[in-house]
């Protein structure tokens, strides 16, 4: 984490031949930072909030990019961070955490997780429903930023940028309605 | 480069290699799909990929392997020069490229996301986040220049990049140990240097 983490290094890599374990060196220090970093705004406190009353696990696991995958029914979130903090902005790790939380709060809000099972004519729906809702909520948290915490805010933005969301953002904060939010997405997803 | 599916008992038998207890969330044979990629700068490992299907988006990990160690892709480079030291890690001016294609793909770096531009005009239509498009490792910049200076051991590449977002023509230095040193020369606009 560049600009927060200064200690942090290049922690080596998790290498093994026989039983691995991808657990981050500095899972503790990361998910501290991003904790606090998130509990900043309003919808990343009630998420956290909602991480603590709903005992969500939370693991931070090194990987090539930032990204996370959940499972609903161990009620985990793995969050993969590059085994070198200082490539990675805190900003990404803190929209991640954000991200798996509200994901495993999808099956309590009726928000149906793609598969392949999923028949075509039905599956195109159901990506774009999980997409919008994941949109969405990292738009609510990224203007909350906005408004109340500008050291942070122009990193959060950048990542909207450069994940292609950036026509998004601003339907969204131009107060579009969620089925114009709806269009302005499966545009982006079939581009 | 063409990824080869491996069969069910490889998948099973890969799974069983590296997943580890505790994110056996990760991974089923079930759900799971294994492949493989033979790099040409690699004459004993080949790239493993294990696939999650059971959601969308699906979820990836990759290794280096011989098909018995398993080096995970952390996104450091230290799987990578651990496999240099190997007698198998053929670089030179033919693989060079690749080599580079590959290392930018999988090693975060504290300068940000480095990709070798096929020309300068793609910085202004590259997805950072386009998989296909950043482990496409054949791709050949163009324009390009690759000198090998005997008494150093350096293999030198001339080639634009991107570089924090921005395209630049970039020296790139690679040492016979595979250690990869980039200097951005200048600025580049469609194709012009400023």
């Amino acid at each position: 984490m560049n600009d927060m983490l200064k200690q942090f290094g290049d922690t080596g890599a998790a290498i093994a031949s026989g039983a691995m374990s991808y657990a981050h060196p500095l899972a503790d220090a990361i998910i501290s930072e991003c904790t606090t970093l998130l509990a900043k705004v309003p919808e990343g406190a009630r998420l956290l909030s909602y991480k603590q009353s709903k005992g969500i696990t939370v693991e931070i696991i090194t990987g090539k990019k930032v990204d996370w995958q959940v499972n609903h029914e161990q009620n985990k979130a793995a969050i993969f961070c590059p085994s070198n903090t200082k490539a990675v902005d805190i900003q990404e790790m803190t929209l991640a955490l954000a991200m798996s939380i509200r994901e495993i709060e999808h099956k309590e809000l009726g928000i149906i997780q793609p598969n392949l099972q999923i028949p075509a004519d039905h599956s195109q729906k159901v990506l774009v429903d999980y997409f919008l809702d994941l949109n969405m909520e990292m738009c609510r948290i990224v203007t909350e930023f906005e408004n109340g915490d500008a050291d942070n805010f122009p990193k959060f933005l950048d990542l909207v940028k450069k994940l292609g969301q950036y026509e998004f953002y601003r339907d969204y904060v131009a107060g579009k309605s969620q089925q114009e939010l709806w269009e302005t997405l499966k545009k982006t997803l079939t581009n | 480069m063409i990824w080869q599916r491996l069969d069910r008992d490889k998948t099973v038998s890969m799974i069983n290699r590296v997943k580890s207890a505790a994110q056996s969330m990760l991974f089923t044979p079930t759900t799971s799909e294994a492949k493989c990629l033979n790099l040409p700068f690699y004459q004993n490992y080949a790239l493993y990929r294990l696939t999650n299907y059971s959601a969308l988006p699906t979820f990836s990990m990759d290794f280096l392997s011989d098909g018995e160690a398993y080096y995970y892709m952390d996104g450091s480079d230290v799987p990578i020069m651990k496999l240099n030291q190997n007698s198998g890690f053929v670089l030179n001016e033919q693989t060079v490229l690749s080599y580079l294609n590959f290392y930018f793909c999988f090693v975060r770096l504290p300068e940000g996301e480095i990709i070798i531009l096929k020309s300068p005009e793609e910085a202004a239509i590259i997805d950072l986040y386009d998989d296909e498009r950043r482990e496409a490792f054949d791709a050949i910049p163009t324009p390009c220049k690759i000198e090998e200076a005997r008494e150093s051991g350096l293999i030198n590449v001339i080639v634009p990049i991107l570089y924090d977002s921005s395209p630049m023509e970039a020296l790139i230095s690679v040492d016979t140990s595979g250690k990869v040193t980039v200097q951005p020369k200048r600025m580049l606009t469609l194709g012009r240097a400023q």
